[in-house]
């Protein structure tokens, strides 16, 4: 502490900061201790040094060299780094969240407009279509003025296989009378022979007395699937 | 350009901000400088230490956030430890260096300084390293005691009371020197008063 007090006394001497009671005692004793006063000296001669040292010292650069803007360049900053990572990471979790969140939404708002849209035609569907009936029902081949009734099951047969093949089968199925030569003759030969009155036998006779008489009563039928190569009409009777 | 403090300069760098190194290479280069150069005493030794420690600060940067809480008592510190291993090496080599500094004296290379000035810069040169330090870094570098004890980690009242004691032996080497000076005129006056004749004779 001594040190300090006689640092601050010498210091503040020469700084002229004593006051002017302190100076004087300060003289005083100097005056008569040669070691102190050689203290006084010293500090002044410090003080001067020092001064015109740090003046002389040599001037040095204030900007860094290229070396070392090179060094920054290469070394980015991890703390950076880290930083950027982290609000990297906090931002891609921020992101997944809101848009999973989104995402959701919009999903959500899709699966109701369907819903809803489903609904609505569900019900416009519903007041147009027919009753589908599962048993058994007749196929009525018309090839001109007489039909032919084919007893077949309901299953939706595509347009372009209504011509031939599909024909053919609903025709050979029939009981034909002379069925031999059916067999050997093509489509429209089998119209031919289909549509012959006396290749008819009682039960298909019956069967299109009782179509007409159910024509003649308007009864309500399936939609009428037609041909579009010659005048078969295939309809499908409940 | 919006001033920033010290301590938001060091964050910005470390976080990657160039321009934030230049202004603290600006206002600490020089001081980093004069410290080097008064502690190993010699211009081109304190250049290079003064650019190996911007090299070390730089790698500071690859540190994890927040390990680095005082960038410039750690700056400090890198040149202080290159100091300290080159004045070791430098003693290993003092002949030779003595030799340099002489040719280079001789060949005028040298500042020409005052007997009065040679006594304080041999004086200087006999403190301990601490002493010498703190008189340097707040000397010639320029720094205040709050910020040569915050560099070291240490209160400002025992900076203070280091630097107290450090000048105050400074003092004293120079005051005995100047004693020893003035004993030696009072005697060499003493002496030619008494001896007259001799002066005469010779």
């Amino acid at each position: 502490m001594a040190a300090e007090r006689e640092h601050d006394m010498i210091e503040g001497y020469l700084d002229g900061t004593l006051p002017p009671e302190s100076a004087r005692e300060i003289e005083r004793l100097a005056a008569n201790d040669p070691e102190l006063a050689a203290e006084l000296k010293a500090e002044e001669t410090i003080r001067g040094t020092f001064l015109r040292d740090v003046a002389a010292l040599p001037s040095t650069a204030t900007e860094p060299s290229g070396m070392l803007m090179a060094k920054l360049a290469v070394t980015p900053g991890a703390a950076g780094g880290a930083a950027l990572l982290s609000t990297g990471v906090s931002t891609g979790v921020l992101g997944t969240i809101f848009g999973t969140g989104l995402g959701l939404t919009v999903v959500t708002i899709i699966g109701l407009i369907g819903l809803v849209l489903g609904a609505w035609l569900f019900a416009e569907n519903a007041e147009e279509r027919p009753i589908e009936r599962e048993t058994p029902t007749e196929s009525v081949v018309e090839t001109g003025a007489s039909p032919l009734i084919v007893p077949v099951l309901p299953v939706p047969v595509p347009s372009d296989k209504i011509e031939g093949r599909n024909l053919r089968q609903s025709v050979e199925r029939r009981p034909l009378r002379n069925r031999s030569s059916a067999k050997s003759q093509d489509v429209e030969e089998n119209q031919v022979v289909a549509e012959a009155p006396e290749n008819r036998d009682a039960a298909t006779d019956a069967m299109i007395q009782r179509l007409q008489q159910a024509e003649e009563k308007k009864e309500p039928s399936i939609p009428t699937m037609q041909g579009t190569s010659s005048t078969i009409t295939i309809e499908v009777d409940p | 350009m919006i001033a920033m403090t010290p301590d938001e300069l060091a964050v910005r760098f470390l976080e990657g901000d160039d321009h934030a190194f230049e202004m603290i290479f600006a206002e600490h280069n020089p001081r980093l400088f004069a410290y080097c150069i008064k502690m190993v005493k010699d211009r081109s030794v304190a250049e290079d230490l003064a650019q190996e420690t911007w090299v070390r600060t730089i790698g500071l940067r690859t540190r994890e956030r927040g390990s680095v809480e005082n960038l410039y008592g750690m700056i400090y510190r890198i040149a202080r430890n290159l100091s300290l291993d080159h004045l070791k090496s430098y003693r290993e080599s003092k002949r030779i260096d003595i030799d340099l500094q002489e040719l280079e004296r001789r060949i005028g290379g040298a500042e020409q300084k005052s007997p009065e000035e040679e006594m304080v810069l041999r004086a200087l040169e006999k403190l301990s390293f601490d002493y010498r330090e703190t008189i340097v870094l707040h000397t010639y570098s320029g720094y205040s005691y709050e910020e040569i004890a915050e560099m070291l980690g240490k209160s400002p009242e025992a900076i203070w009371a280091r630097a107290s004691r450090a000048r105050k032996k400074l003092r004293q080497l120079v005051a005995e020197e100047i004693r020893q000076e003035e004993g030696a005129l009072t005697l060499l006056t003493k002496g030619s008063k008494d001896q007259p004749g001799r002066h005469h004779a010779g």
